[in-house]
């Protein structure tokens, strides 16, 4: 079992992070994550996309995570 | 006057259909969280509602919970079956209430999701941060 950190911004972004803090881009971690959140969550995901290139300054989720771990 | 009018109808319609539409299913969305609104022909709009000329119309909900959602291309108005109006004859306007109204139901259906996954041990620290983003421990396999 692993616990990663997910991260929702209000324009509908969402970022995974791993427990050291590092950006998950991994497609089965991934899917795993959007399963529990579809099965378990019931949440509704329409037209889903994966960012194919990261910039970690300009992606708004990376403010949030960072918001989050001041908080 | 003529000039007058003419100035007054340009400044008044500049939704597409299709934009009208996703702004008053967003709409109807953000008051029936977790339903889908679907759109409904102008000959489905209650008498009640007094159809118009230029009406485009949403609904959601099912029995006694029906709501109605109706946007008028030639005065930019929006009414409610329950009463409620907007005025989205400035576009600015419209696509800022659609924003509120797609933001406030995509922040409850996330912290819904959460709390569902809570009751079943994946998720745990769920926050709300003041930007607005939700942030949650997720566990999975």
């Amino acid at each position: 079992m692993q616990t990663f950190t997910i991260v929702f911004t209000s324009d509908g972004k969402m970022g995974i992070y791993a427990q050291d803090g590092s950006y998950v881009t991994a497609a089965e971690t991934i899917a795993a994550v959007m399963l529990a959140l579809t099965i378990d969550g019931g949440l509704r995901l329409e037209n889903v996309s994966r960012t194919e290139q990261h910039r970690q300054d300009d992606d708004p989720q990376h403010a949030a995570y960072h918001e989050a771990q001041r908080a | 006057m003529a000039c007058n009018s003419i100035a007054t109808a340009t400044a008044i319609v500049k939704l597409t259909q299709e934009e009208a539409l996703n702004l008053l299913k967003a709409l109807a969305e953000s008051k029936r969280p977790g339903e889908k609104a679907e759109v409904i022909t102008t000959l489905d709009i209650p008498s009640a509602m007094k159809p118009q000329t230029g009406d485009q119309a949403v609904s959601i909900s099912t029995g006694p919970e029906r709501l109605w959602f109706i946007y008028n291309t030639l005065s930019g108005s929006v009414r409610a079956s329950n009463g409620e109006t907007w005025n989205w004859g400035n576009t600015k306007q419209a696509q800022g209430d659609a924003l509120e109204a797609t933001k406030l139901l995509w922040e409850r259906s996330i912290v819904q999701a959460a709390k569902a996954m809570q009751a079943v041990g994946r998720v745990n620290q769920v926050n709300r941060l003041q930007s607005g983003a939700v942030t949650m421990k997720l566990t999975v396999k």
